[in-house]
């Protein structure tokens, strides 16, 4: 009994016989199952004829400098590859100590300026010390222009950037991640924030601990934020002295609908906390150069004659040091509601 | 044991010496140290196999760097020169494996 399919030709063979399957891969497969060189075995094979032993001592002068160079080689190798990547983290460090040690100096230069300051307060004070009205006018101008420390019930505005999706771009380049930018939190949004605190009402404003005075920008260099030319690190926190209802006010102005768009629609994170005490350092660079008081003819330079020149000074000022570019405008354009 | 020792002799000469490299043998350097590691570790497993051969040895390590850099050399030439490097790193590096995968079965049988 023949089965029905007996008198059908047979399938056709997708290899031809006598032939591998995995013909058109021999370069893999050879390079798989004969990793050794053939010489070796074609030498040993020659040897084995001739009769000698296969294989030849590994002690002959030829191996000892074939070895020899590749020592070398390896060592010449590991130093020099390996020296490459060591130069620019070198360099890459020693930036990085750099850049702490300045920052340091500037630290200590602030605290110094201020320790200074509150001697020169003293001093005043004590030269002035029979002029009572002289002296009260002396402090408030201080505490307007932001060269004496300040006190108060205040708002906490704390600006971060928004948290990155799926972590943002794998190597952490920001040019790549042009979409990441969206919730970050830029020079303009502390300048519209600070400008709405002003126009709610608040007296006396700082970011970061930076005390915003009429010589004050808010402004961007590279991918930082810069407030008194100061480098500012995430978060952001603005700090206003102003009445209790500060916070309702900040909420009605340009300001607070902007920080509110922010929110919604960047998630860019915003928290407001109003404390009932505030202090916010005093501003270290008051003193002006150029600008002189009107009638006065003497170059004073202090707080006095900063608050008396304020808005030929804040122009002056960012001229006479060295900013690469001024992109923004000061904050201060808008004149506080006090 | 000689070889090991001269192996570990040329290690020392150059970190001490320190051979400045010339700019324009940088790109051969990694693939000349590739080739010479599969030089090596064939002559390993040639010992093993106790088939060894000096000269087929020596042979081997010098063709193996030359032909190595020369195929490095072609492929700056023609503009492919990352493309074929990473070529002649993966076929030596597969080489490599299989090597050693013999050496460790000569070693540990398994």
């Amino acid at each position: 009994m023949t089965p029905p399919t007996s008198h059908r030709t047979p399938a056709p063979q997708t290899t031809l016989p006598g032939r591998r399957p995995d013909e058109s891969m021999t370069l893999l497969t050879s390079m798989m199952e004969r990793p050794l060189d053939p010489g070796y075995a074609a030498a040993a094979e020659e040897r084995r004829a001739a009769g000698l032993p296969p294989a030849t001592s590994t002690r002959t002068p030829a191996v000892l400098v074939a070895v020899l160079v590749m020592g070398l080689l390896f060592a010449t190798g590991a130093l020099s590859l390996g020296h490459r990547d060591t130069t620019s983290s070198r360099a890459r460090t020693q930036l990085v100590e750099q850049i702490q040690a300045r920052r340091a100096t500037a630290d200590q230069s602030a605290r110094q300026v201020q320790s200074l300051q509150a001697e020169i307060d003293r001093l005043q004070a004590s030269a002035l010390g029979g002029q009572g009205d002289l002296s009260g006018r002396l402090s408030s101008l201080a505490l307007v222009t932001g060269s004496a420390a300040a006190t108060g019930p205040g708002l906490t505005v704390t600006l971060d950037d928004a948290r990155t999706q799926g972590g943002g771009s794998a190597d952490g380049n920001p040019r790549t991640q042009a979409e990441a930018d969206e919730g970050k939190v830029l020079s303009k949004d502390l300048q519209v924030v600070a400008n709405g605190l002003w126009e709610a009402g608040a007296e006396a404003v700082a970011i970061n601990g930076q005390r915003l005075t009429a010589r004050s920008a808010i402004r961007f260099a590279g991918e930082a934020i810069l407030v008194n030319y100061r480098p500012l690190t995430r978060p952001y926190v603005l700090t206003a002295i102003g009445s209790p209802d500060l916070e309702a006010n900040f909420a009605d102005t340009a300001g607070g609908s902007y920080v509110r768009a922010l929110k919604d629609n960047y998630g860019v994170r915003v928290t407001m906390a109003a404390s009932k005490r505030l202090t916010l350092p005093a501003a270290t660079s008051l003193t002006t150069r150029y600008a002189t008081v009107p009638g006065g003819g003497s170059a004073t330079s202090g707080p006095g004659a900063a608050s008396g020149s304020a808005t030929t000074s804040s122009t002056t000022g960012s001229t006479g040091s060295t900013a690469p570019t001024d992109n923004t405008a000061p904050t201060n354009s808008m004149e506080p509601a006090q | 044991m000689i070889p090991v020792l001269g192996l570990i002799g040329g290690i020392l000469i150059g970190l001490f010496l320190q051979p400045e490299v010339p700019l324009w043998l940088q790109p051969y350097l990694p693939i000349a140290v590739i080739a010479a590691l599969d030089a090596v570790f064939g002559a390993v497993r040639a010992v093993l196999d106790g088939i060894f051969n000096d000269k087929v040895f020596v042979v081997s390590f010098l063709a193996n760097v030359v032909v190595a850099a020369f195929i490095v050399y072609l492929g700056d030439q023609l503009g492919v020169g990352s493309q074929l490097s990473t070529g002649v790193v993966v076929v030596l590096g597969v080489r490599i494996f299989s090597n050693v995968a013999s050496i460790r079965r000569h070693l540990f049988r398994a």
